[in-house]
């Protein structure tokens, strides 16, 4: 058994900053009347904690007083808890007092994970503690670790000191040096062992058991068997929820949503924790953004492929954010993620991706959609119809789709797939030419306007910003007949007298007076 | 001959070869002009016209042939107007290799010239850049995200783009010509300066190539057309302009 201890030691604090929506705030924490913790920047004021709440606000007037809220605390310890779980599934949340000074309140402000059966993964000991420590403090918690054989011993060393350690064989010694109070849970307590002169707990152990267990309570005891290893510890495991769903409330109403990068944040990596504890990847998550008299603001993030990597999921959210406008200022953010799929460790990779180009591209037009929006990321598709301008269709890309090659089904089977299937190279002119190309047809422009613009006539001759020469034509193109849009059309290559060619035609079924020419495309 | 200095310093008598990756740009004449011999990978390429519709995208359309076939992804980001599908496809182009992405707003255009050029995973890029909204200090990004991709990346300008200062290695004045002909002007390369635009046949579809190949004789007329009464005159040479310059853009 190995145990790590993880104390939270100033976790209300941590909860309020986290809420905040720029660093370094200046802000305090109240418990009714005395201030439990405040910021560096409240402190640097002259705040400090024991202090009473009219004397802080006496003393800076403008800094803001916040109430400490137990049941944010804890559901803020089981979001860490399955954060942690991507480490170990035996995670704990452990109770105790958080705040020495402030008696008889106990609530959880730790917890404790049974890590033995990961270390190897991890890498070692150290590595792993590492991992566990900077995660925690990029999540924004300030945490003390400690670690032991025993999940007592462990959460005793932590609540001690960050980083103590105590090995099997020298468990007895460090448990014995550490102070007697860490154990005291009430006032009572510590001020007996005060007044005893009890100072380390290998004092406390050379006491006779009775008195000790009299005086103190048998709890006490039973608390330092467990630590040394003499008593079972049986624990309550917790169980990460199937989804994830938490809301942060905002300290100041933000009115630009790019704002809102720097509290998404806090939501995200909570998030890519929770997915790697349950091996899972996510494909689509929401942002709402919370109004206080109008609906909230969704932002759905749609992934290319399913992906629990914190730095892409942030970039595409902040290219979202970048383009959104709130209709409103925002005073919570909340993150909900339910579509989920499981995603094997180590390769991280749920299609063998065709290179590594073609990932980066499937990357790339994930971030243009984020930004520009889905149908602004489009391919083009050849249709069966004689009319020009029903000849193709542009539909926006589903990026999953762009290195798996899938077709849309009524798609021509036309040049491309022939090609598709013959990419070889060295053959001179591999047959490329789609069978079903009309052959007798006069070669087609590479830009097409968006409408054709009507063209005046001077001296017989189409006129576009100087007289039109016809080099080639006429095909005649008709079709449109089954669905009300009659085509009659004349087509013809023209040039203009600076030698550009344009495509244009005569619209036989004009008639007016007007003769009918049009420009429909440009030869690019 | 041993010159002492290293092969990547470049010589401003010589064309820059060295350390330019470059894709043939199916012209034998542009090449033999173009440093590395052909477009350049890694940098940016200014294609300066009056409009478009001059013959921009034929000269690329070997390039975008290749590409496509060799199932790399070409980004076409902010045309000015619909690339026609049918047409790419007739000139041999891949449509499942080509993105086309739009970008309404000039500062969303620029921001996705630039991702898409950090990315690094495009064939190549072709991006039309909003004229009165683009400042040097865009282009020295560009320029700067473009080193190291490995494919070239072509931006079109307007005409009165030609007289700003760029960090653009290469840029290129394209001029329409009769019959079916661009010219090409090197505005700047590595090398010394080039004093005659370059003519070189624009690329006709693969179907008249074909047609041309099947045909009887070799005085055969390159496209089907039927001449226009009013027009015979005029168009006569285009009938009979053999197209032996289109077969060669091909290879």
């Amino acid at each position: 058994m190995w145990w790590l201890g993880l104390f939270f030691e100033r976790l209300s604090l941590d909860i309020v900053e986290r809420r905040s929506v720029a660093p370094d705030a200046a802000l305090a924490l109240c418990d009714r009347h005395f201030v439990l913790d405040a910021t560096d920047a409240a402190r640097a004021r002259g705040i400090a904690p024991g202090m009473k709440r009219a004397a802080a606000q006496a003393l800076v007037p403008s800094l803001p007083l916040l109430e400490r809220d137990p049941n944010m605390e804890r559901r803020t310890l089981e979001s860490v808890a399955a954060w942690m779980q991507q480490f170990t599934p035996s995670v704990s949340l452990q109770s105790d007092l958080a705040f020495e000074a402030f008696d008889d309140a106990p609530s959880p402000c730790g917890l404790l994970a049974e890590v033995a059966p990961s270390l190897r993964y991890f890498g070692g000991f150290r590595a792993l503690f590492a991992r566990v420590r900077d995660g925690l403090r990029s999540l924004g918690y300030r945490v003390r670790i400690g670690a032991a054989p025993t999940a007592s011993a462990a959460w005793l060393l932590a609540r001690h000191r960050d980083a103590s350690f105590a090995s099997q064989t020298r468990l007895g010694q460090r448990v014995g040096a550490l102070p007697a109070r860490l154990l005291a849970r009430t006032r009572a307590q510590r001020e007996l062992l005060d007044s005893i002169d009890v100072r380390q707990v290998r004092d406390l152990l050379a006491l006779p058991r009775a008195a000790i267990a009299r005086r103190l309570g048998s709890a006490l005891l039973d608390e330092l068997d467990r630590a040394l290893g003499r008593l079972p510890e049986p624990r309550r495991w917790f169980e990460a929820p199937a989804e994830f769903d938490l809301r942060i409330e905002l300290l100041a109403n933000v009115e630009h949503a790019e704002t809102l990068v720097f509290a998404a944040r806090r939501l995200l990596d909570p998030m890519t924790g929770w997915l790697a504890a349950r091996h899972a990847a996510t494909r689509s998550f929401a942002l709402h953004a919370e109004h206080d008299e109008h609906d909230d603001t969704r932002l759905e993030i749609r992934l290319a492929d399913p992906s629990r990597d914190p730095e892409r999921l942030l970039g595409l959210l902040r290219e979202k954010l970048a383009v959104t406008r709130l209709p409103q200022a925002a005073h919570a953010l909340r993150l909900r993620c339910e579509d989920i799929v499981a995603l094997p460790d180590g390769n991280g990779e749920l299609f063998p991706a065709p290179g590594a180009a073609h990932e980066n591209l499937r990357r790339l037009a994930e971030r243009l959609q984020a930004r520009l929006g889905p149908g602004h990321v489009q391919r083009l598709r050849l249709v069966a119809d004689h009319r020009p301008e029903a000849a193709y269709r542009i539909e926006p890309i589903d990026a999953s789709g762009l290195a798996l090659q899938r077709k849309p089904p009524g798609s021509l089977p036309g040049a491309s797939e022939s090609k598709a299937s013959a990419p070889d190279p060295s053959r001179p002119d591999a047959s490329p030419l789609p069978e079903s190309l009309p052959l007798a047809s006069l070669p087609r422009p590479l830009w097409l306007l968006d409408r054709p613009i009507a063209l005046a006539e001077r001296n017989n001759r189409p006129w576009w910003h100087s007289p039109l020469r016809l080099l080639a034509g006429p095909e005649r193109i008709e079709g449109g007949w089954w669905d009300d849009s009659l085509t009659q059309r004349d087509y013809f290559i023209a040039e203009d007298e600076a030698h550009a060619l344009y495509w244009i035609y005569r619209d036989r079924t004009a008639t007016d007076g007007r003769r009918g020419w049009f420009v429909q495309g440009r030869f690019g | 001959m041993s010159s002492p200095l290293p092969s990547a310093v470049w010589q401003a008598s010589r064309i820059g070869h060295a350390a330019v990756q470059a894709l043939p740009s199916g012209f034998a004449a542009l090449d033999a002009e173009l440093p590395g011999a052909g477009w350049p990978a890694g940098m940016l390429t200014e294609l300066i016209s009056r409009e478009s519709g001059i013959g921009e995208l034929r000269l690329l359309v070997p390039l975008l042939r290749r590409l496509t076939r060799e199932r790399r992804f070409v980004v076409v980001l902010g045309p000015p107007q619909t690339p026609y599908a049918p047409a790419l496809a007739d000139h041999g182009i891949d449509l499942d290799y080509l993105l086309i992405v739009q970008a309404p707003h000039a500062a969303d255009r620029l921001w996705a010239v630039e991702q898409t050029l950090k990315s690094s995973g495009f064939g190549a890029l072709l991006a039309w850049l909003p004229q009165p909204r683009t400042r040097p200090e865009h282009l020295r990004r560009m320029q700067l995200a473009a080193h190291g991709t490995q494919g070239p990346v072509f931006l079109f300008r307007s005409l009165e783009a030609q007289f700003d200062a760029s960090p653009a290695p290469l840029r290129l004045l394209l001029l329409p010509r009769a019959e079916q002909r661009l010219s090409v002007q090197i505005l700047k390369r590595r090398g010394p300066v080039v004093a005659d635009p370059i003519v070189i046949d624009l690329p006709r579809p693969l179907s008249s190539i074909r047609l041309r190949s099947h045909g009887p004789a070799e005085t055969a007329a390159p496209m089907p057309m039927q001449t226009i009464p009013g027009a015979a005159a005029e168009a006569s040479p285009q009938e009979t302009k053999p197209a032996r310059s289109a077969e060669s853009a091909v290879r």
